[in-house]
């Protein structure tokens, strides 16, 4: 089930009934759960166990952690970390390291075709197992103890519906203290929940799916024969196709989160307002950016042991959160350009002229940085490798001399991308509740039913959100 | 750094007071759907059901459940131009036209000599530029149709009822008037969007107002696609009319009937196609490869075509006379 799909207005109609219904608060947190798994096995129900296994799997290693010894508890960890990445190896990655082994063979003069898994990949896995590995690694660094929390209450920490499928990835740490108390009815966060939800549904279905992906879609399907414009424009849609639909989810979900007395964290600040790679990613998708910070980038060394192997612990970080995003030779190219970005921006800090550190030098690095941000957005949606250089060659100046995009895609391309530059330029320092609380009400009314209608006048066929694949 | 962002976990602390804009955003919505609703019915627009995956799915489901139907296996060509109503009256078994547009039958054929145990009458149109050629976006579509119809998603018939319900009876979420569309229309029309040429009936049929069509434009616009095809080399196109050969004989070692069928065309798009694809080279190729039974719509009657690739309305009960009564021939 996905929240722009029309099930889903009874389904959640349905919740909050019981949600706020007078009954015990540990019966509504039992009700949630049971939601939430209906809401998972919408889509697929066989998967359901999987999630319920690693859920059993998880809460069992990590209650036994504050009692193990020191090598005990070590030992805790890995079986925990080595179930989920095994699970997530398996379905995300099995025909891909299948295919890369196959290559290897090939490479030292051994034929081996490798055989083709064709598993299902469970929609949300990377996110739920992100989730249960911070609670293993919470547990382990004596964070959380595990054996305070109650069965069910991890299970609903888990799969949580609104978050469940494509995040933000959530941490134990901030999720079940709201668990430990009944959340009473609060009319003024429900109604700005019920607010989120539709700029949510509004940037997926209205501008995502309804303008900007067929200016995408159909560059990316040319990837091949593109002019040097069209790769310019199909990759610029591309930029606002996605954000649009992904921080359209995450605003969904908290949204929705909202209404049933939950507090989710921030997935995004204005990204396309980021001055430098690492503001970049303080503001894109930042669930995931402090997840990796916190449990990879940092224990492997992070910035503690020189500059050198700084750049290599970032290079480390950028492509594991490329590979997360898919198993793809495309998306690690994706993870190494951000990478190499983030690298060339330290080394050129340290050797910047002062003028340089002003409005112009600011402006320069938000040029460069968006352009960047672009220019890695072509692996990240190309079919395949050799589409994106194919693109990226085309973006570099040696395209055809057809046109795929119409003057129709390339004008509606530069409207709503320009908006989105200039709005997010312009509210880079301030959060939409304050502008919602400034904006007198009648005029932030009539924007939000002007959202509501462009919803509605969406058309089509509702398109899966970009990041459930991954 | 200050927190500027679409969603927060301080939204708790700074949620802002709303009810007045609660108030103002149900007005506005609801005055402006009605408003636009009442505009667009007072312009001749209609709910209409929306052809798509859903819909190819409720005709797909109905013909696998029903023993001996007949369906219809290609593209546009046969969604405007083979009428299941007409079909099904001639050969007296129910019908299911699973014609998708835009998109190439073969993977359909593939999944039903594979996977499915159909057993009916499978009419399949043949059109070179699709047959020799492997568009990975034509092969695409069938095959997201296909997985739409083996979806296990436990609510997606309720999904596509409810969809239903709402393109039955509200012109406001229709294609024909998203805000794109009226935009489009505004730029390139200079006015709002008139009731479109065509409108899919119940049974996926597409029906077509010719008078409304700039027919020697769209002839041109196809004479283009189909110049501009690239074919298989020849071993590959060997290969694929071997594939197809062997899933007729898997459907037909059934009990199933297939009938391979070339739509006419006209025009330029006829001058172009007869040109880049021989009979000989082509079609006869095909057809002795393939084996079965095979109607060419360009022998026997003179047809029309409105923009020289789909057939003209007044000959569509014609043409699909035609394939019926070549069924009764041959079986």
């Amino acid at each position: 089930m996905v929240f722009n799909s029309l099930v889903f207005i009874p389904f959640m109609a349905l919740v909050l009934a019981v949600r706020y219904a007078p009954i015990g608060w540990r019966s509504k947190k039992w009700f949630l759960t049971a939601a939430s798994y209906a809401f998972y096995a919408a889509w697929n129900p066989p998967f359901v166990l999987l999630l319920l296994g690693s859920t059993v799997v998880d809460w069992v290693l990590a209650r036994r952690m504050p009692a193990a010894t020191s090598r005990g508890r070590r030992g805790l960890l890995w079986l925990s970390v080595c179930t989920n990445l095994g699970l997530l190896s398996v379905f995300k990655y099995g025909d891909f390291i299948c295919d890369m082994f196959a290559q290897l063979l090939g490479v030292v003069g051994v034929a081996y075709e490798a055989p083709e898994l064709g598993l299902i990949l469970p929609v949300g896995i990377s996110f739920y197992t992100f989730q249960t590995l911070s609670w293993s690694i919470d547990a382990y660094r004596g964070r959380l103890d595990a054996r305070e929390v109650s069965f069910g209450d991890f299970a609903l920490y888990v799969a949580f519906f609104p978050q469940l499928v494509a995040g933000p990835i959530v941490r134990a740490v901030e999720f079940l203290p709201q668990l430990t108390t009944p959340r009473p009815y609060d009319r003024r966060t429900f109604s700005w929940g019920a607010t989120l939800l539709v700029i949510g549904l509004f940037e997926k279905m209205a501008i995502a799916d309804g303008v900007l992906s067929r200016t995408s879609d159909r560059a990316f399907a040319a990837a091949t024969e593109l002019s040097t414009l069209d790769a310019w424009f199909g990759a610029l849609a591309f930029g606002g196709q996605i954000y649009f639909d992904f921080a359209g989810y995450s605003t969904c979900a908290i949204g929705v989160a909202m209404m049933l007395g939950f507090a989710l964290p921030d997935n995004f600040r204005f990204p396309y307002a980021a001055i430098g790679f690492s503001d970049f990613w303080r503001r894109w998708h930042i669930s995931l950016s402090t997840w990796l910070r916190d449990y990879l980038y940092i224990p492997l060394g992070g910035n503690r042991q020189g500059e050198r192997r700084r750049s290599v612990n970032l290079m480390i970080t950028m492509l594991l959160g490329g590979l997360w995003h898919g198993a793809g030779l495309a998306f690690v190219l994706w993870g190494a350009l951000h990478g190499a970005f983030l690298g060339i921006e330290r080394a050129t800090l340290h050797v910047a002229p002062e003028w340089m550190r002003g409005r112009v030098g600011s402006g320069l690095a938000l040029l460069a940085t968006q352009v960047g941000v672009l220019v890695a957005w072509v692996p990240f949606r190309a079919t395949n490798l050799p589409d994106a250089l194919h693109f990226l060659a085309a973006m570099g100046g040696a395209g055809s001399a057809d046109r795929v995009l119409s003057s129709g895609n390339i004008a509606l391309t530069t409207l709503v991308c320009g908006s989105i530059y200039a709005g997010q330029y312009w509210l880079r320092s301030t959060t939409l509740e304050s502008l919602a609380g400034s904006t007198p009400g009648w005029v932030w009314g009539g924007f939000l039913g002007l959202m509501m209608l462009g919803v509605l006048t969406s058309g089509g066929e509702s398109r899966a959100f970009i990041y459930f694949q991954f | 750094m200050p927190s500027s962002t679409s969603s927060s976990d301080n939204s708790f602390m700074r949620a802002p007071q709303t009810p007045l804009a609660w108030l103002a955003a149900s007005t506005v919505f609801l005055l402006c759907s009605v408003g636009l609703e009442g505009l667009w019915r007072s312009r001749g627009l209609e709910p209409l059901p929306t052809d798509g995956p859903d819909k190819w799915v409720e005709s797909y489901v109905g013909a696998m459940g029903t023993e001996g139907a007949a369906i219809v296996l290609g593209s546009s060509r046969s969604a405007l131009g083979v009428d299941p109503t007409v079909l099904a009256e001639s050969l007296g078994v129910p019908t299911y036209l699973l014609a998708i547009n835009g998109a190439n039958p073969i993977p359909l054929l593939e999944h039903l000599a594979n996977d499915t145990d159909f057993r009916g009458v499978v009419f399949v149109e043949f059109m070179e530029r699709r047959f020799f050629t492997a568009e990975p976006e034509d092969f695409e579509t069938t095959r997201r149709f296909i997985a739409a119809a083996s979806d296990p998603s436990l609510v997606r018939r309720q999904e596509a009822s409810l969809r239903e319900l709402f393109s039955r009876h509200l012109v406001v979420t229709g294609n024909a008037v998203t805000t794109v569309a009226v935009v489009r229309s505004l730029a390139s029309e200079r006015e709002l969007p008139r009731p479109p040429p065509r409108h899919m009936r119940d049974d996926r049929f597409i029906e077509t107002d010719v008078s409304q069509i700039d027919g020697d434009a769209l002839d041109r616009r196809w004479a283009r696609v189909v110049e501009e095809a690239v074919l298989l080399d020849v071993p590959a196109q060997q290969e694929q009319l071997e594939a197809i050969a062997g899933w007729r004989r898997t459907l037909t070692a059934r009990g199933a009937t297939v009938l391979f069928f070339r739509p006419p065309s006209t025009g330029v798009t006829g001058s172009v196609e007869d040109r880049r694809f021989p009979r000989g080279q082509y079609y006869d190729r095909a057809k002795r490869i393939i084996g079965g039974h095979w109607v060419h719509g360009e022998d026997d009657h003179q047809l029309r075509c409105f923009d020289g690739s789909h057939l003209d309305p007044r000959d569509v009960p014609l043409f699909t006379a035609r394939l019926a009564a070549a069924i009764d021939d041959r079986t």
